[in-house]
C-alpha cells in the first residue's frame, strides 16, 4: 500500500520583512518588456516609463549584497591568523597597503616598528596575542663578514653592529617605547667561554628622540651566541634583550 | 538653498576648517624638510569642501566621540584623497583641478607621481599618531580599515583604466556601480562612516551596515559628479567641462547612450571613445553630448542618482537607528539630499 504523501509547507523565500528601499517601488508587470529591448524597427526604446528607479536600486542592492558576502569571505581569509588567536603580521598589512598606494618601503618599516614596540599599558586583545604587546616581536638583522648593519627596532631605537664576522642580531623589547632612554652595558657569551663585548655606545638624537646603540665586535672575538639586557636608565629596569650570534 | 543644504554647508565649514588646520600642520612640518612636500601642499591648499574629513568627524561624534578622537583619521583621509587626485589626474590626463592646472601640467608627470607618493606617506603619519590618542587596539582597527580603503580604491581605478585601455563598450549599469563602489564610495562615504562608527562606538561590530549606506550615498554622489562634469558650472566644478568624455570615462550616461544608440551611432561612438584624448575634437564631444540629451541619457542618470539617494536615505535609518538626535546625525541624514543639490 502506497503511503500517503505528507503535506508540507513550502519553503519560504524569506522569513522576515523585506525592508529594503527597493520594496517601495512596484516591480515591472509580468510580461512587460525590458527597457533595454529594441522595438520592432530595431531602434532602442526609451526607458522613460520603464521603472528606472526600481531596476537601478534593485541592481544596486543585489550588487552590495553580493559584495558584502564576498567581502566577509575575503576578510576571513585575510585575517584568519588573528581570528584563530594567532599574531597578525603588521608588516604584511602595511606592506600590502603600500603596494596599493605606492612603493615607499621605509614607511611600513617605521610604522610596523612603532606598533611592535608600543607601550605596555595597553594589553593586546585575546590574551596578549595581538600586535600591541611590546617585546613580542623580534627584529632581525644580518650582516656579512666585515659589515656594519643597523637593525631599526622602533622609531626610538636602532642598533648598529660592526663586526668582521658574519652575524645575526635579534632584539626583543618589553616595555620600551618612544622616549624610553635605554642602555646596553655588555653582551656576554651564553656559555661564558669568551670575553664580554662591551664596546657599546648609546647615542640619542635630541630632535627625534631616537637612540642608536653602536656595537663594535673586537677582532678575534670567537663565534658564539652573545646576550645582553637593555636597561632603562631612569628606572634601571630591564626593557629588552639583545642577542648577537657571531658565526 | 534647502535647510538640509544649509546644515551641510555649516558643518562642512566647521569640521572642514578643523581638519584643514590639522592637515596644514602636517604639511608645514614636512615642508620644512623637503621641497617635495611643498608641492604636496598644492592641492590641499587649493581648497575643497573637505567632505570626507567632515563626514568622518561627524560619524564619530554622532556616537559620542570628541572631535579630537577622529581628527587624525580625518586628516589621513584628506591626505589620501589628495594623493588619489594627483595620481588620477596623471592617469586620466586631466588638465584642471579645483580651478587651476593639474599638478602634472604644472610640474610634469614624474614630479606629480612623486608628489602622489609623498602625500600617501604623509597620510600614514596621522594614523601612527592615532596610537597615542585612541590606544593601540582601536588605532590598529583604523589602520586595517585604511588598508582596505586604499586597496578598494586602487582596484576600482584599475577597473576603470582597464575599460578605457580596452575601449570596453559592452558594460552594464551593474559594472559601473561595481566600479563606483570600489573607486569612489569606499574612500568618499564608506570609510568615513565605518571609521567614524569604529572610533565613536569603540568597537568594530556590525560595520557592514555602513557599507550599504555609504554605497548608495557614494554612488549618488558619483553620478551627480559625472552629470556636473557634462552640464555643470565650470567655475564651481573646478575641472574642464566634458572632460570625462575627452578622457573616455565610462559613466552611467555613456553606457546608457551606448545601449540606446543605433548600430551606426554606436559604431561612431566606439570609434570616438577609442581615440587618444588629443585626437578628440570639440565638435565630436559636442555631438556625443547632444546625443546623450536626445536619447535621454542625462535624464536617465539623474533619475538613477535620485533613486540611489532615496535608497541612501532609507539605509541611513537602518544604519543610525537608535542614535540620539544631534547636529551630526542631522548632517549625515542630510547628505543624500545634499549630493543631489550641490552645484
Amino acid at each position: 500500500m502506497a503511503s500517503k504523501q505528507r503535506i508540507k509547507r513550502p519553503t519560504l523565500k524569506r522569513t522576515a520583512p523585506d525592508r529594503r528601499f527597493s520594496g517601495a517601488f512596484r516591480p515591472p508587470e509580468p510580461g512587460a518588456s525590458s527597457p533595454e529591448a529594441p522595438n520592432a524597427k530595431g531602434e532602442p526604446k526609451s526607458d522613460k516609463k520603464a521603472g528606472v528607479p526600481y531596476e537601478a536600486v534593485n541592481g544596486a542592492y543585489r550588487l552590495v549584497d553580493e559584495y558584502l558576502r564576498q567581502g566577509q569571505k575575503m576578510a576571513e581569509e585575510l585575517w584568519l591568523p588573528q581570528s584563530n588567536g594567532g599574531v597578525p603580521d603588521v608588516g604584511k598589512v602595511v606592506e600590502r597597503f603600500l603596494r596599493s598606494a605606492g612603493d615607499m618601503g621605509t614607511a611600513w618599516f617605521e610604522m610596523m616598528n612603532q606598533w611592535a614596540a608600543g607601550p605596555p599599558e595597553h594589553a593586546a586583545p585575546n590574551g596578549g596575542t595581538g600586535p600591541f604587546a611590546a617585546g613580542r616581536r623580534a627584529t632581525h638583522a644580518a650582516g656579512a663578514n666585515g659589515a656594519t648593519a643597523a637593525g631599526a627596532l622602533s622609531t626610538a631605537l636602532s642598533v648598529s653592529v660592526e663586526s668582521s664576522r658574519k652575524f645575526r642580531i635579534t632584539v626583543d623589547l618589553f616595555g620600551a617605547h618612544a622616549g624610553t632612554d635605554v642602555e646596553l652595558v655588555a653582551l656576554k657569551a651564553a656559555d661564558g667561554s669568551a670575553a664580554l663585548i662591551d664596546d657599546i655606545v648609546a647615542e640619542r638624537d635630541p630632535t627625534e628622540g631616537r637612540i642608536t646603540l653602536s656595537v663594535r665586535v673586537p677582532k678575534g672575538q670567537p663565534a658564539a651566541v652573545y646576550n645582553g639586557i637593555l636597561v632603562e636608565k631612569r628606572t634601571q629596569r630591564p626593557r629588552g634583550t639583545v642577542s648577537l650570534v657571531l658565526e | 538653498m534647502s535647510d538640509a543644504a544649509l546644515l551641510v554647508r555649516d558643518v562642512l565649514h566647521e569640521y572642514g576648517g578643523i581638519a584643514q588646520r590639522a592637515l596644514s600642520r602636517y604639511l608645514e612640518q614636512a615642508a620644512e624638510n623637503d621641497s617635495v612636500y611643498r608641492l604636496a601642499s598644492d592641492y590641499p591648499l587649493r581648497g575643497g569642501r573637505a567632505l570626507r574629513a567632515s563626514f568622518c568627524i561627524a560619524a564619530a561624534k554622532v556616537f559620542g566621540a570628541p572631535v579630537s578622537d577622529a581628527v587624525e583619521s580625518a586628516v589621513s583621509l584628506e591626505l589620501f584623497h589628495n594623493a588619489f587626485l594627483v595620481r588620477d589626474d596623471v592617469e586620466d590626463e586631466s588638465e584642471e583641478r579645483r580651478g587651476k592646472p593639474a599638478l602634472h601640467v604644472l610640474h610634469g608627470v614624474p614630479t606629480a607621481v612623486n608628489v602622489g607618493d609623498a602625500l600617501t606617506v604623509l597620510g600614514l603619519r596621522p594614523l601612527m599618531h592615532n596610537r597615542s590618542i585612541l590606544g593601540p587596539e582601536l588605532a590598529w582597527r583604523v589602520l586595517r580599515e585604511t588598508e582596505r580603503m586604499v586597496r578598494e580604491s586602487v582596484e576600482g581605478q584599475a577597473l576603470e583604466l582597464k575599460w578605457r585601455l580596452e575601449n570596453a563598450c559592452e558594460l552594464t549599469d551593474d559594472d559601473y556601480l561595481r566600479m563606483t563602489l570600489k573607486k569612489t564610495c569606499w574612500y568618499t562615504t564608506i570609510y568615513p562612516s565605518r571609521v567614524g562608527a569604529l572610533i565613536g562606538r569603540r568597537h568594530g561590530e556590525d560595520l557592514d551596515r555602513f557599507v550599504r549606506f555609504g554605497f548608495f550615498l557614494g554612488a549618488a554622489f558619483q553620478i551627480q559628479d559625472d552629470l556636473l562634469n557634462l552640464a555643470g558650472d565650470h567655475d564651481r566644478y573646478g575641472k574642464e567641462l566634458a572632460g570625462d568624455l575627452l578622457e573616455g570615462k565610462r559613466t552611467l550616461m555613456l553606457l546608457h547612450l551606448l545601449r540606446h544608440s543605433t548600430p551606426k551611432e554606436r559604431s561612431k561612438l566606439r570609434e570616438f571613445l577609442g581615440k587618444p584624448r588629443a585626437e578628440k575634437t570639440s565638435g565630436e564631444v559636442r555631438r556625443v553630448l547632444e546625443n546623450m540629451k536626445r536619447r535621454g541619457s542625462l535624464e536617465y542618470a539623474r533619475q538613477v542618482a535620485h533613486a540611489l539617494s532615496g535608497a541612501a536615505a532609507h539605509e541611513f535609518k537602518m544604519a543610525y537607528a537608535g542614535v540620539p538626535d544631534s547636529t551630526d546625525r542631522r548632517f549625515i541624514e542630510a547628505l543624500p539630499l545634499w549630493v543631489l543639490e550641490r552645484l
